[in-house]
């Protein structure tokens, strides 16, 4: 885990900075400053990407020495498992969500929406109720479910689901 | 006297309506069923019912928000009790003896007082909210942009420097809290900021979906991570409750995790967790029968569920006066009054004295219908822990998206905030919290327009902030939240490693 949150930080803060790049020249193109000494409209952009551009590399720096403190005695595989687990499934999640959403502007809502719970359910599925059953349990769920989700949103709610 | 009137003219209106009672018991069954399940939290509840409130009237939607943030703190002892796993975060403690109790076979004992000093927590936190909420919101009306600028600053500096992870990981999430909340166009200029052109982005970032990308999706990818094992019911509820008797040798413990509580409550980001081990700290202490902690005292089990119960009062108290959110969920129904048009802050209690009232009324109510959801409906919650995770999860999923979409029916929204669950994600990881990203959010408009009324009321001069006295103070305590925890934590080391250093050897004459 200790690996995981080091490789995290260093993602975040390229990201951060990445993020600074683009965001810079749209902040100070605003005025930082107002008549008469006040804010202006880019003061608090501005602002905020230099602290951002600071901030972000302090912390790698600092996570880095404490891996380098903290790693020494700790065996280099310890928690590897379950780091990977939490970067696959998080990240297939994130995906599935995604692919989700642009699902839903093609097919609209029903069908995006029970599509992704099932998938969604037979990825986290526990190996024991992977069976015939699970997965129809799983796939009559999902129906139910979601027609339940979309009928309370658009007759009750008056939400246009499309 | 003004305050009393106000009350009964509060209950009066909530009792005659069974309308907003039964809202206000489904609150609180929803709350314990979101409280009762590992992984699901509090927050959750209130960002994903908060789409079911919008057909219904502003008092009645923020009782029912309530009930379910009151419901939910008490929910989370079964779990902590039954298989040593808290339900909510802040019931943590709550195992320490509460699952000890329940190996001894006193699973439904443990339960009862978990349940008694919830409730009590919460009448006394409940007590301190009309007392202290009122005068703080009078206090607050006085003062100037100078001090609400001031005041922002503080709210994020405490946050910033409170939260489990370094000062530099705290302010760069404040910071980055700031940056998304001035995404759009300039309140003053009208100028767009970082809208890059598009119509979407003008309008800014919503609070809603920011919070439920940053709250609610990092807290539902962490409870699909986490392996939960089976749950049993006790075979008998019998001697569930404790006698009078027995709750009398507790009651000073109660009322005191009560009160701590209420104290932790009101600082934004210590929380129910924090709240609980000070008040388990010291029942330990007072305890005659300390030694027994740890191994199934209901002293503990008091300790920690008075103090998480005591925080709702407490954390409500900054919210409605200063609009400061003092935890996670309240930050939620922060999010919950201004879509029903309330705007928390000590305007509030001028503007819509009525609607705070009847928060403060359904918040008593919430209370005492908890202790009739936790006794009837405990095999139910029980039974809440069997639910397939997989297909609960899914489901949730589904919840936060729908629920996202249907605050202004714009799939904006939902990408908006799906790529902050993104970053809330990645920065989990990386040990970044969360939670001052959403105060920097929320605050952000706070700070920017006061600081630029503040400095045109001031001519243009920066001494405005340090010429005001309770400006003046109020920034000194934030460079201090910010600087005391660094140098009581330098002094420790330094004293630390003097203890360790070895003696040097006596110069012999």
């Amino acid at each position: 885990m200790l690996k995981l949150r080091l490789a995290a930080s260093a993602v975040v803060t390229v990201l951060l900075l990445a993020l600074c790049a683009i965001l810079v020249g749209p902040a100070f193109e605003l005025p930082a400053s107002a008549p008469q000494n006040g804010i202006g409209a880019g003061g608090l952009p501005q602002f905020t990407v230099i602290a951002v551009a600071i901030l972000a590399p302090v912390m790698f720096v600092q996570d880095l020495l404490r891996f380098r403190r903290t790693a020494a005695g700790v065996p280099a595989d310890e928690g590897s498992g379950e780091a990977r687990r939490v970067v696959i499934l998080g990240t297939t999640v994130l995906v599935l969500l995604a692919g989700f959403v642009f699902l839903w502007q093609l097919v609209s809502f029903l069908p995006a929406a029970t599509l992704f719970t099932l998938t969604l359910c037979c990825i986290l599925m526990p190996a024991e109720v992977r069976s015939v059953r699970g997965y129809a349990v799983a796939a009559i769920f999902s129906l139910l479910f979601c027609t339940g989700v979309w009928a309370l949103f658009v007759h009750l709610l008056a939400v246009p689901l499309r | 006297m003004e305050t009393l009137h106000a009350l009964a003219t509060a209950f009066a209106h909530e009792l005659s309506s069974p309308f907003g009672l039964a809202l206000i018991f489904f609150g609180v069954i929803v709350g314990f069923i979101f409280g009762a399940t590992p992984g699901l939290t509090a927050t959750m509840g209130v960002a994903l019912f908060i789409p079911l409130t919008f057909p219904l009237p502003t008092d009645l939607a923020v009782g029912m928000m309530i009930a379910l943030y009151c419901g939910s703190m008490a929910g989370g002892a079964i779990p902590a009790i039954l298989i040593n796993i808290p339900g909510t975060p802040s019931a943590v403690i709550t195992t320490l003896d509460g699952y000890p109790m329940s190996q001894k076979g006193q699973a439904a004992r443990a339960y009862g007082w978990a349940l008694i000093a919830s409730v009590v927590g919460g009448f006394v936190s409940w007590i301190a909210l009309v007392t202290i909420a009122p005068t703080l919101a009078r206090l607050a009306l006085r003062l100037g942009p100078a001090e609400y600028a001031a005041t922002a600053v503080l709210g994020m500096a405490i946050i910033a420097s409170v939260i489990p992870a370094t000062l530099i990981k705290g302010l760069l999430a404040a910071t980055l809290g700031v940056g998304l909340s001035v995404v759009g166009l300039d309140q003053i200029t009208g100028q767009g900021r970082w809208t890059f052109g598009t119509m979407s982005l003008m309008r800014g970032i919503d609070i809603m979906p920011a919070l439920i990308g940053l709250l609610v999706i990092p807290e539902l990818l962490s409870s699909i991570f986490d392996r939960v094992p089976r749950a049993k019911a006790p075979a008998s509820l019998a001697g569930m409750l404790p006698s009078f008797r027995e709750w009398r040798a507790q009651g000073v413990n109660n009322v005191r995790s009560a009160m701590i509580g209420v104290a932790t409550g009101i600082v934004p980001a210590l929380g129910g967790s924090i709240a609980s081990l000070i008040a388990y700290d010291q029942a330990k202490r007072f305890d005659k029968s300390g030694d027994a902690y740890g191994k199934g005292a209901p002293g503990g089990v008091v300790a920690s569920e008075a103090a998480n119960n005591g925080v709702t009062g407490g954390a409500l108290i900054p919210l409605l006066t200063l609009g400061i959110p003092g935890d996670t969920v309240t930050a939620m129904l922060l999010g919950g009054l201004m879509i029903h048009g309330l705007q928390p802050g000590p305007r509030l209690f001028e503007t819509s004295a009525d609607m705070v009232w009847a928060i403060l009324a359904a918040c008593f109510i919430a209370n005492v219908l908890i202790i009739f959801v936790g006794l009837l409906g405990f095999r139910m919650f029980v039974k809440v822990l069997d639910v397939p995770r997989h297909l609960l999860a899914a489901s949730l999923f589904v919840l936060a998206v729908v629920g996202t979409y249907s605050l202004a029916n714009q799939v904006f929204d939902v990408v908006v905030m799906l790529c902050l669950g993104v970053s809330g994600f990645l920065l989990t990881l990386s040990g970044v919290p969360v939670y001052p990203v959403v105060i920097g959010v929320i605050l952000g408009p706070l700070l920017e327009s006061e600081g630029r009324r503040a400095l045109v009321i001031g001519g243009g001069d920066w001494s405005v902030f340090f010429t005001r006295p309770v400006s003046a103070v109020i920034l000194i305590a934030a460079f201090a939240a910010i600087v005391l925890p660094l140098a009581i934590g330098q002094w420790k080391h330094f004293a630390r490693s003097r203890k360790t250093a070895p003696i040097p050897p006596t110069e012999s004459r």
